[in-house]
């Protein structure tokens, strides 16, 4: 087994809220080796975006604070690691790509500049190589007519187009390590398959490692070798993307992947989690995911459920994991 | 809906929305300061002649332009009189000239401002026109020219800053006379045959009452600047009566003798003016959002 | 970029029709009769009928309307009552003294809200943000002339470091230029300047939150850097709007500045004509400050478009 390049250990983050300090992130760990692509899967407020702020470091603070823990990136805890070194590593090791690429893309500098910025920031090279860069990344994503398309705005591009512009900037720089915040959730469907294959065929060029954060498991499939299912800001099952898909181990995952809508199967309905993830300032007691699951005892309600290895690379976060039979996807 | 009941219902709403906006302003503290010297000082310049140390006009030719004192607590002028009381004075003249060209501005720009929103097309775009040119003009050469025509007094000084804060009512007013025309129930009660007055009355004035006082205690301010402004260039208040900005531009001549002649009024004026600008920073906060200051 | 600027000329023209309507009016809200308070109190019977005369006051309004556009189109703004001088040979000799001033209150009070907008707006809830707002606030409710009395009591009387009055053409002695235009420029600046800090401090406010800073941030940008390259050029585009809006307030305020600082501008023209009753005088200043002030405003849309590309002409 080939050493983890990020290895996360116990993550805490905290927010201040009405309610005073709230674990948004309550001991999160996980790894990826060099070359894995890594899904983080969770619905919107399970604490997987800012998981991902926190290996850049760019918990918004305040409100925000890491409270716990460690995000080692190649050897080194990025945690309480000086601003200057941590800037050096942004962008030039770890890059991101945001969901939002109307948003993400300053609207009043143009695009070659936006790309070219990151190079003069991280390589020792004049405006014009770092220009020659910024051509060289756009025609990598395959933006046509890559020279030309320098002086544009943000504007004057498709969404499609602006993501793909995002997803130059961040590989500017030839990152070891790219984040990938829900990159296609703001993108028409076909658009969506274009920047996943993208993606794709980037890595198997330059072998970058990701993770990929997603709240759509389908896009995990296609894209990833290894899963890490969140809920309610805590890890509750890690597998290869191959048993999570055939044999999941937890109730939570067997929902996601009953949501999912599959090709070929027209007139089945999809079975929704039934209820909504808790706040982080009323987390239930025991398992957090009690209340929505249909296969919760009392028991489950009491004690906390700790995440325990099952099997090769497997963990997960259910008492009754053993017992039950959870149906995969087909 | 009956109309009656409608009326009901509105008055309810504007029932708990007005006991929503006390509550809301009782906590805005600065604001609720500023309200209170503005009454202290309206109180003071109201009951002047019993509150005054001295006569503001009588003169002691063996104590002119001196520092504050015990017998003095802002000095005396170049007469001998006690700037102390004389500046209690001028507060008359300083809030009724803000109060009057609030009025005038009011007066000017609330009616065009109903119609242009009511009736729209050339109506509007003609009145429109004319408030832009109207704000195309550096506002204190303006309020020069129409004094300059009209003659300088401070009558004529508080028409010119009326004139120059009307466009903001006029806007407002348009604004919300515009929105309110096209909601549903105006309409519905222009179709059950309301008339014109009864949908400005009912309608539409509710809806600008708030955004409107908090212009109002803002343009105070501005009215109070703007007549010190001319008050201190001799376009103003003019002798015997005296305002703040006049009693200042009196001082201007003895700065080097004697400071304290134009440090009282011009702090006067600084902090009556603050005292505007918090009123209306605090209304509009107790207001809600919705209602925005147009600086 | 050519159509743009003449669209926004051709657009003016309704509006200076306007202002030219309002400007000839003033004539005809003189109580009374004109020539009669033109002249004053003490005139002969003659010096009233010259004035009549000369104003063409017998004419229908009409006619005395089409005269003076026509004289002001052609450059022709009349000749003084006062001096007999023609108008527009005074305000040319005065308007520099004005631009000077004006252009340097405005970059004063930038040099201010710049800084000032940029540390409050990126620490909102700060110390730093609670003493620039309160700042602000107090700015805005200080009379400028009585700020330039402080001034000048303080930095001319009781120290002597700069002079309290007089003005010397740029041209001729720049420091000279420099050291007679710092207190009044910083008197009239100082409002803007109040006025600028809010609406950057707001601005940034809201341009700090956005999606591209974090991107920016991500990117190893420093956060200094970050505030100032993708901050601070998004947050000046509405504060590009405000700069238009104040240079019409500078102009005006140039009225009482001029006056206390003893510069020979457009503003103490205006201020001596009202006592002299130069009529003619009075509405050239004021035509020559709209065509001033509807200069800057294209100026101030022409550049709008630089700080938002959103709106740049194609």
């Amino acid at each position: 087994m080939a050493e983890a390049m990020l290895e996360i250990a116990d993550l805490v983050v905290e927010f201040l809220t009405d309610y005073g300090w709230v674990r948004v992130v309550d001991g999160v760990s996980f790894s990826i080796r060099p070359g894995e692509t890594l899904g983080l899967v969770g619905e919107s407020g399970s604490g997987k975006t800012v998981t991902s702020l926190s290996v850049m470091q760019l918990v918004p603070s305040p409100p925000g604070r890491i409270a716990g823990g460690s995000i080692r990136f190649a050897g080194r805890d990025l945690v309480g690691l000086p601003e200057a070194e941590l800037e050096a590593i942004r962008g030039d090791d770890i890059a991101m790509v945001f969901q939002e690429s109307m948003t993400s893309l300053n609207p009043a500098f143009t695009i070659g500049d936006q790309i070219a910025e990151v190079v003069r920031r991280h390589r020792a090279c004049s405006r014009r190589e770092a220009r020659e860069r910024a051509v060289e990344v756009l025609d990598l994503v395959q933006i046509p007519d890559a020279r030309a398309r320098l002086g544009a705005f943000p504007h004057e591009f498709s969404g499609g187009m602006r993501q793909r512009a995002a997803i130059a900037m961040a590989l500017a720089c030839d990152p070891k390590l790219l984040i990938a915040d829900e990159p296609t959730t703001a993108l028409d469907v076909t658009v969506q398959a274009q920047v996943l294959d993208l993606l794709r065929s980037l890595q198997e060029r330059f072998g970058m490692a990701i993770l990929f954060v997603t709240h759509n498991l389908g896009v995990v499939a296609d894209l990833c070798d290894r899963v890490a299912v969140m809920y309610a800001g805590r890890i509750v099952e890690t597998a290869s993307v191959f048993d999570l898909f055939e044999s999941p181990r937890h109730p939570y995952t067997e929902g996601l992947l009953q949501a999912m809508p599959q090709l070929g199967e027209r007139g089945q309905r999809l079975a929704a989690i039934p209820g909504t993830p808790p706040m982080p300032w009323q987390m239930p007691q025991g398992c957090r995911f009690h209340p929505r699951c249909p296969y919760a005892e009392t028991a489950c309600t009491e004690r906390d459920v700790r995440l325990e290895a099952v099997g090769q690379e497997r963990h997960v976060r259910c008492r009754r994991s053993g017992e039950l039979a959870l149906a995969g996807a087909e | 809906m009956s109309e009656a009941a409608a009326g009901l219902e509105q008055l309810g709403a504007s029932e708990s929305a007005r006991r929503r906006f006390l509550r809301r302003f009782r906590k805005q503290r600065p604001a609720l300061y500023a309200l209170g010297f503005l009454v202290l000082l309206a109180l003071g310049a109201l009951f002047a002649p019993w509150v005054a140390p001295y006569d503001p006009l009588t003169q002691n030719l063996d104590r002119v332009l001196e520092s504050p004192s015990w017998d003095h607590w802002f000095g005396t002028d170049e007469l001998g009189r006690d700037v102390a009381s004389r500046t209690l004075f001028a507060a008359r003249i300083s809030l009724m000239a803000a109060f009057q060209a609030v009025l005038i501005a009011l007066v000017i720009g609330v009616p065009p401002g109903l119609l242009a929103g009511l009736a729209g097309g050339w109506v509007d775009n003609l009145i429109m026109r004319f408030t832009d040119a109207l704000m195309a003009f550096p506002p204190l050469i303006l309020a020069v020219a129409i004094v300059a025509a009209l003659g300088p007094s401070l009558t004529n000084a508080m028409i010119a800053v009326g004139i120059l804060l009307s466009p903001t009512f006029l806007r407002l007013m348009r604004g919300t006379a515009m929105a309110v025309a096209h909601e549903t129930y105006v309409e519905a009660a222009r179709s059950i045959g309301c008339s014109q007055g009864w949908i400005i009355v009912r309608h539409i004035l509710p809806n600008v009452i708030s955004p409107l006082f908090v212009q109002i205690s803002v343009f105070a301010g501005v009215a109070m600047l703007a007549e010190a402004g001319l008050s201190f260039l001799g376009l103003g208040a003019q002798p015997p009566d005296s305002s703040w900005g006049a009693m200042v531009g009196r001082g201007f001549r003895y700065i080097s003798l004697s400071p304290s002649l134009i440090v009282f009024p011009g702090l006067a004026i600084a902090v009556t003016v603050l005292a505007f600008y918090v009123l209306g920073d605090g209304l509009r906060d107790a207001l809600g959002r919705e209602v925005r200051r147009e600086d | 970029m050519l159509n743009f600027i003449l669209q926004r000329l051709l657009a003016l023209v309704p509006l200076l029709f306007i202002v030219s309507l309002l400007v000839f009016s003033l004539v005809l809200i003189i109580p009374g009769d004109p020539a009669f308070m033109l002249a004053g109190e003490d005139a002969t019977p003659e010096e009233i009928a010259a004035i009549r005369a000369d104003m063409g006051l017998d004419d229908p309004v009409l006619v005395q309307y089409a005269r003076w556009t026509g004289g002001v189109l052609r450059g022709d703004l009349g000749t003084s009552l006062f001096s007999d001088q023609p108008v527009l040979e005074v305000l040319l000799e005065r308007l520099p003294v004005t631009i000077s001033l004006a252009a340097a209150a405005i970059v004063i009070s930038l040099l201010i809200a710049i800084p000032a907008g940029v540390i409050a707006g990126t620490r909102p809830g700060s110390l730093a943000d609670r003493i620039v707002t309160l700042g602000a606030s107090s700015g805005l409710a200080i009379p400028n002339f009585w700020l330039g009395l402080m001034l000048i009591l303080v930095f001319a009387i009781w120290n002597g470091w700069l002079p309290a009055t007089g003005y010397v053409p740029i041209t001729e002695h720049p420091v000279a230029w420099l050291r007679h235009i710092l207190l009044p420029a910083f008197t009239l600046g100082l409002s803007a300047a109040a006025i600028l800090t809010r609406q950057l401090r707001g601005a940034m406010i809201e341009v700090m939150n956005q999606d591209y800073i974090r991107t920016a941030r991500a990117k190893g940008l420093a956060w200094r850097f970050v505030v100032l390259k993708h901050g601070l050029k998004n947050a000046a585009i509405p504060m590009v709007t405000i700069l238009g809006l104040q240079a019409n307030y500078l102009l005006g305020g140039t009225v009482i500045v001029e006056q206390i600082f003893g510069m020979p501008g457009l503003g103490q023209l205006a201020v001596a004509s009202v006592f002299t009753r130069d009529l003619p005088m009075i509405q050239g200043v004021v035509v020559m400050a709209v065509f001033v002030a509807v200069f800057v405003n294209l100026l101030v849309d022409i550049s709008y478009g630089w700080f938002n590309p959103k709106v740049r002409p194609q």
